[in-house]
């Protein structure tokens, strides 16, 4: 019973509940990291990292924090998780730690991460947060990974820093520029939402076969 | 019996409350429409009943956050539905989440979404619990970048050894002396090839379009500059961030005295905050005047104070041991007047001796 709820959670975070594809939040950083690969790999660990984290601390404390500060403390323990993650990667992994710049302090605005504490770790137990963290920021990195792919193996011709096609292939720049972001992912959504739907048409008939008067 | 039924309604009233701000607050579907509805009908008969007349704000702020036009205040007898309304808003509830319902924590729920904490005692849990959360993020923060901070600084010296040997390819080792310059120089290096002294590698900082650039300007013998490399900079990518390119770096090479743009240097076309900023920060290390050979450049006396360098000329440090020397000693030469942290050589090769023994390379690049 406990093994359906969480293989649920997971599928809800990587493909109907996508933080990015279906929720469209963490624009900014999704857009703005994706020109290469490693970097969305790195990326995607790091807010998965500060998402559980988050999470758990924000979990356990739900009882504690008042409602009128909870947007405030909520702020102040993600902001401390995101601090700690970018001294780490500045003293142990800083080729890393460059590449990102700027975007590992925008972490804490990230609305993955906020809408993820309001919505279910300030109402729900610790276990139950820890796998939302995981499954939404498995979600985030896989839907990261997928953009960076298309944008760096035909922007750049190359993937992970090696190059693919050789030297005569002529690179789709425009990929790589925030222009070709926008309409990388905006077909990426559109394919998803294909596969969404079809998917709620398949159920939506086997609930009518089966015979099952009830709707919805 | 009389006050079983309040407490069964203000139960369901509170259940309706929370029902429509979690549904508020999630996508519109069809299901959620019809839930807000029902518990908005159960909500305005319960706002009827006296006992719930405290939480009359909280129900007026919620309906007016679902401005659909279906909510309205009825006249409805309708307080029994509140019960098993509730349940079904429940129910209905885990639809998108997952998990939400099962944890036993329906007074913690109801307590963040009543509103009526007006409480004096209220306040100073408020602020006591912010205080706290605040205190305890600080004290985890100030631990981690105390065990941090070696290796962050390990790996920023790493950083400026590989700009100091892709300027000066020769360099053996670089040292970092103690100087009394201030803001913005923020470190001298002196460039070693083995034992003589090559050059001086100097850090500084200036304020470009996006926050502070870090570079690091490299002076050969002659008082000319060797190179400058951009060591961070947050500038706007594709405009301001072109300053950090080899190519109009190069344009620096060579130069001496104070910089002016347009005869010295160009700035980059839509770039030209983070370009000014660039030679601000070259021009700060210029006005120090430093020479390789142990002597100030002529155009130290010609340059006007800067604002922004404690002082302008080499200071000597009063509990600095003269080195003892052989030979006949050059005026004035900084070795003396540095703390070195490796030893000093015992002989200080004279001028000529340092001109024979590293001359300046011509640059391919």
């Amino acid at each position: 019973m406990a093994g359906k709820k969480i293989s649920a959670q997971f599928k809800e975070g990587i493909l109907t509940n996508n933080p990015v594809f279906v929720q469209l939040l963490g624009m900014c950083s999704t857009l703005a990291i994706t020109t290469t690969v490693t970097n969305a790999l790195g990326m995607g660990l790091s807010v998965t990292a500060v998402l559980i984290c988050s999470n758990i601390l924000i979990s356990a404390l739900r009882k504690i924090i008042p409602n009128q500060i909870r947007i405030a403390s909520y702020i102040v323990i993600i902001s401390g998780f995101v601090t700690v993650v970018e001294m780490l990667m500045k003293a142990y992994t800083p080729e890393l730690s460059k590449s990102l710049g700027l975007f590992i302090p925008l972490i804490v605005v990230n609305c993955i991460i906020l809408a993820r504490a309001e919505a279910f770790a300030s109402k729900n137990a610790v276990l139950p947060s820890i796998i939302d963290g995981v499954a939404m920021g498995i979600g985030y990195t896989v839907a990261l990974i997928l953009l960076a792919f298309i944008r760096e193996l035909f922007g750049s011709g190359t993937l992970l820093g090696y190059s693919v096609f050789g030297d005569s292939y002529q690179p789709v720049s425009m990929l790589v520029s925030p222009a070709g972001a926008f309409i990388t992912l905006g077909f990426i959504i559109a394919a998803v939402q294909k596969i969404l739907l079809r998917k709620k048409d398949r159920d939506f008939r086997k609930q009518h076969e089966s015979g099952d008067g009830s709707d919805d | 019996m009389q006050s079983n039924d309040s407490e069964k309604k203000k139960l369901g009233h509170r259940h309706a409350v929370r029902g429509i701000y979690r549904a508020a607050s999630k996508e519109e579907t069809p299901a959620a429409e019809t839930n807000v509805k029902a518990a908005a009908e159960s909500l305005a008969a319960a706002v009827q009943d006296e006992n719930v007349k405290e939480s009359a704000p909280a129900a007026e702020e919620v309906t007016a956050e679902k401005d659909n036009g279906t909510v309205s205040e009825k006249e409805d007898t309708a307080a029994d539905k509140a019960v098993p309304e509730e349940t079904d808003v429940r129910e209905n509830d885990g639809t998108s989440e997952t998990a939400s319902e099962d944890t036993g924590s329906q007074d913690g729920d109801d307590d963040q979404y009543a509103e009526d904490k007006g409480s004096a005692g209220g306040i100073f849990k408020i602020g006591a619990v912010l205080l706290s959360i605040c205190a305890v993020v600080t004290l985890v923060l100030s631990l981690v970048n105390f065990l941090t901070f070696d290796a962050a600084q390990a790996n920023k010296k790493k950083e400026i050894d590989i700009a100091i040997s892709s300027m000066f390819p020769k360099s053996t080792s670089s040292v970092e002396v103690e100087t009394e310059y201030g803001d913005p120089i923020s470190g001298v290096y002196k460039v070693m090839e083995n034992d003589t002294h090559i050059g001086y590698a100097v850090g500084t900082t200036a304020n470009g379009f996006g926050g502070k650039i870090e570079m690091l300007v490299g002076i050969e013998n002659g008082g000319n500059i060797r190179g400058v490399k951009i060591i961070s900079l947050s500038e706007t990518p594709n405009v301001g961030s072109r300053v950090d390119d080899d190519e109009y770096l190069s344009g620096y090479k060579g130069k001496s005295g104070i910089l002016k743009l347009k005869e010295d240097i160009d700035a980059i076309s839509g770039a030209s905050i983070s370009s000014k900023a660039v030679l601000t920060g070259v021009n700060s290390v210029m006005q120090l005047g430093l020479d390789v050979d142990g002597r100030e450049t002529e155009d130290n006396e010609e340059t006007s104070e800067p604002d922004n360098t404690e002082t302008g000329r080499l200071l000597p440090d009063p509990e600095l041991e003269t080195v003892p020397v052989e030979g006949d000693v050059p005026d004035a030469s900084y070795d003396t007047y540095f703390r070195a942290e490796t030893a000093v050589p015992e002989e200080i090769p004279d001028e000529t001796a340092i001109l024979e023994i590293v001359p300046v390379p011509s640059e391919e690049k």
